[in-house]
């Protein structure tokens, strides 16, 4: 911080509201805009009085001088991939979409670092396309790493809930891409700010609002868990104000415009699936690649015996037309782990990789290796086919049982907790002779424990589990929310990782920045 | 045994393809390319027949530098040395000139058998493998989805119309693949690191002596016509909407 100068003061600036393009009529909602009742998580929302269609930020001000005249509430609608609720109206009388919020700037470079600035409503795959639409047209090659699965998520969406995925590993959350962001304030203001230009002094921070009050922010001290995270505001003491409003699951505002950070696309991409014989091979496996740090590594994924015997089930179910990839080693474990970079350097690391898997014992013919672009996505259909497989599985199931639903764990711990983790959701799943798979981000300890209850006492069961492993979690120093957020669906979640004083403290944190309530009811808290 | 695979690199069948406004082709920007799926097949049975009879394999393809990542895929999956034909002169190739290519390419190594896909995706053409068969003046057996070898032979099953005919004839031959003949291998990581040290030779027209003499060529390309946009069947009832639905297949889809 420079001598004398006031850096934790949050300045917002007034936005000339504009009304907003907005959907009223009951019977158009409820027969052209459906989807806007619901999400990825399956809750639902039996209506609202408006959608709003903001393709401004003055306009999103309009939006919200209506909902404060009219004290109304609402939430904020992106590409409503989240799975845990926080798009679904339950408890709202509007809907904010930001579907229409869709400018891509043109690329700003500094040295050797790009940014770009987007809308919120941009989605993850129309940034993609733009990118390497510029890069046809002469422009550099450059790329967004962090890779969330689904690409119809809304560059706005994926800040609010800070989103991730397997290259995480390597290259961190979104929050970490984020040079800064504009939000729009329920108050109507517009909050601009940059990485460097609001930091908190230890745990305080000053909101100047419009109305010319300034008010103090007090942050919970508490101590975030060292590990992948997304239940709850982020907090450390002298933050930055912009790792506070990136995953706040849209109760401070609403993101409008987020300024990436991107790189330049890697020359080469290595993919390796390897077959263990079990997983006692596969987390030996994980935790060698982990160590050997001369081999790049931008994901490690791991899918036990259960989601390959469920693959290849599914692979057998479809027969000749199925577009699945056979999985070639059968009955045992496997790792994914994936590499990127400049072509010798591909080559060099590929090697020591042969090398470790040597030392190990697993045969380098065991493995699946992938270089050119369809490889790459073969496999990836193949990673992203068991999450899939595992709903469907349970779609089925609520045939015969309609309340039952699939039990996800979305827990992360520290690297010395894992196999402490792995024996615990073990000796649970073995003990209630449940059936299960368990897959995911490995390298990040960072593992989806699905259960796959065959009826309700079996689903009872697998809840306790969940509560119990949530608990374990948070004692081994771990997050109960990985990357899914806390929304609706994890909120007693939130209440294992935080004592009730730091909920308190978040609380007022958020009606600091929404003092009449009018963001995301139900959500978070 | 000296086995030929010829493969042939076409734009993904993901890809969206365009066509150029004045219908002299495709636009090539953002395509990914791909090994025509056909030719694995090729490859696999190549790799097959190679683990059991011994030998080695040579992946020959024509068309520019980016070919060589086809080739590179082929020798990951554990073939042994490729040929690359690039020359200027054979872009546009039809099936003749590509077959005449890859014939003299072909003549210049041993060979027992050669392998190719029973058509590419992309022009759907199929006439390649049974031309080449005829310029190097061996037998050809085409689509086929089984092949066992025994003895300087092959035996060979190809679905007809309801039924199969099982096919013999003597080695070396050409034979073109179908979908079925087998399911083709992942590259392993020994076999992706392995490729960038196998041996691909570049020849150009002048070096295989060949003179191009195109009998065919294409016009035009024209793309599919637009799909004509949707329509919303608008109505109170389910069963009020179910008539209209179904007035509008009969009377202006004419599917019913």
């Amino acid at each position: 911080m420079r001598k004398g100068q006031v850096m934790n003061l949050i300045k917002t600036m007034p936005l000339a509201a504009s009304p907003c393009p907005a959907v009223r009529d009951p019977a158009e909602i409820r027969d052209r805009h459906t989807p806007m009742l619901t999400d990825e998580s399956r809750l639902q929302a039996d209506s609202v009085k408006t959608i709003y269609f903001p393709r401004s930020v003055e306009e999103i001000a309009g939006a919200f001088q209506e909902l404060r005249e009219g004290g109304m509430t609402c939430v904020i609608s992106g590409g409503r991939t989240g799975i845990t609720g926080g798009a679904v109206p339950i408890g709202a009388h509007a809907v904010i979409s930001m579907e229409r919020m869709k400018g891509i700037s043109a690329l700003d470079r500094e040295g050797e670092r790009f940014f770009v600035r987007a809308e919120a409503g941009v989605t993850l795959k129309e940034l993609e396309e733009e990118l390497a639409r510029r890069a046809r047209e002469g422009g550099p090659a450059l790329w967004f790493p962090v890779d969330p699965t689904e690409r119809s998520a809304q560059l706005g969406g994926m800040a609010a809930t800070n989103a991730s995925g397997p290259r995480t590993y390597l290259h961190g959350s979104t929050r970490e891409w984020i040079r800064g962001l504009a939000m729009v304030l329920p108050d109507g203001s517009l909050l601009k700010v940059r990485r460097g230009d609001v930091q908190a002094e230890g745990l305080l921070f000053r909101i100047a609002g419009v109305d010319g009050v300034s008010r103090d922010i007090l942050l919970p001290d508490t101590a975030m868990p060292r590990v992948k995270n997304a239940a709850g505001y982020f907090i450390r003491p002298g933050m930055d104000l912009v790792d506070l409003l990136v995953g706040s699951e849209g109760t401070l505002g609403i993101i409008a415009e987020i300024e990436f950070r991107l790189e330049e696309k890697p020359e080469a991409t290595l993919g390796i699936l390897i077959g263990t014989k079990d997983e006692e091979a596969a987390l030996d496996l994980v935790e060698a690649a982990r160590k050997a740090k001369d081999i790049p590594l931008q994901a490690i994924e791991y899918f036990d015996p259960d989601s390959i015997r469920l693959l290849n089930e599914r692979k057998r179910e479809e027969g000749n037309g199925s577009a699945l990839p056979e999985f070639p080693f059968h009955g045992g474990a496997a790792v994914y782990l994936e590499m990127a970079g400049p072509e010798p350097m591909m080559e060099a690391a590929g090697g020591r990789l042969e090398s470790l898997l040597l030392s190990l014992g697993i045969p380098a013919d065991r493995t699946w290796a992938a270089r050119d672009e369809r490889d790459l996505e073969r496999q990836k259909l193949f990673r992203h086919a068991v999450p899939e497989t595992v709903n469907a599985w349970i779609g089925r199931r609520k045939q015969a049982y309609p309340d039952l639903h699939k039990v996800g764990t979305d827990f992360a711990v520290p690297d010395s907790a894992l196999r402490k983790m792995f024996s615990l959701y073990r000796r649970g799943l073995r003990e209630k002779g449940l059936q299960s798979v368990v897959f995911g981000h490995i390298g990040n300890n960072h593992v989806h424990v699905n259960v796959l209850p065959r009826n309700m006492e079996e689903m009872e069961e697998a809840g306790e589990l969940y509560l119990k492993w949530a608990h374990a979690a948070v004692s081994l120093g771990g997050s109960v929310s990985g990357e899914h957020g806390i929304g609706r669906l994890k909120k007693d979640l939130l209440k294992i990782q935080h004592p009730p004083d730091v909920l308190e403290a978040m609380r007022l944190l958020r009606k600091a920045f929404d003092p009449a309530g009018i963001l995301a009811p139900g959500v978070l808290f | 045994m000296n086995i030929v695979v010829c493969v042939k690199q076409v734009p993904d069948t993901e890809t969206l393809i365009k066509v150029k406004p004045d219908g002299s082709g495709i636009v090539e920007d953002g395509i990914k390319w791909v090994m025509n799926p056909y030719d694995e097949y090729g490859v696999e049975e190549a790799l097959k027949w190679k683990e059991k009879q011994g030998g080695d394999v040579t992946i020959i393809s024509l068309g520019p530098a980016r070919i060589m990542e086809t080739i590179r895929t082929a020798l990951a999956m554990g073939a042994d040395k490729g040929i690359l034909i690039d020359d200027p002169s054979l872009s546009g190739a039809d099936a003749f000139t590509t077959a005449t290519a890859l014939a003299a390419a072909i003549k210049t190594i041993p060979y027992d058998v050669i392998f190719c896909g029973q058509r590419a995706i992309d022009d759907d053409s199929g006439q390649v493998g049974a031309v080449l068969a005829e310029l190097l003046g061996i037998p050809s057996v085409t689509i086929i989805t089984k092949a066992e070898v025994a003895d300087k032979a092959v035996k060979v099953l190809r679905p007809i119309e309801g039924a199969q005919l099982s096919i013999q004839s003597p080695l070396p031959c050409v034979i073109t693949c179908q979908k079925g003949l087998n399911e083709p291998r992942y590259a392993s990581l020994p076999g992706i690191m392995k490729a960038k040290k196998k041996p691909v030779d570049i020849k150009n027209a002048a070096a295989l002596g060949i003179t191009v003499d195109m009998k065919a060529k294409v016009v035009k390309t024209i793309p599919p016509p637009a799909r004509p946009p949707g329509k919303i069947i608008e109505g109170e009832e389910p069963a009020q909407k179910a008539a209209a639905l179904v007035k509008l297949l009969r009377e202006e889809a004419k599917v019913i």
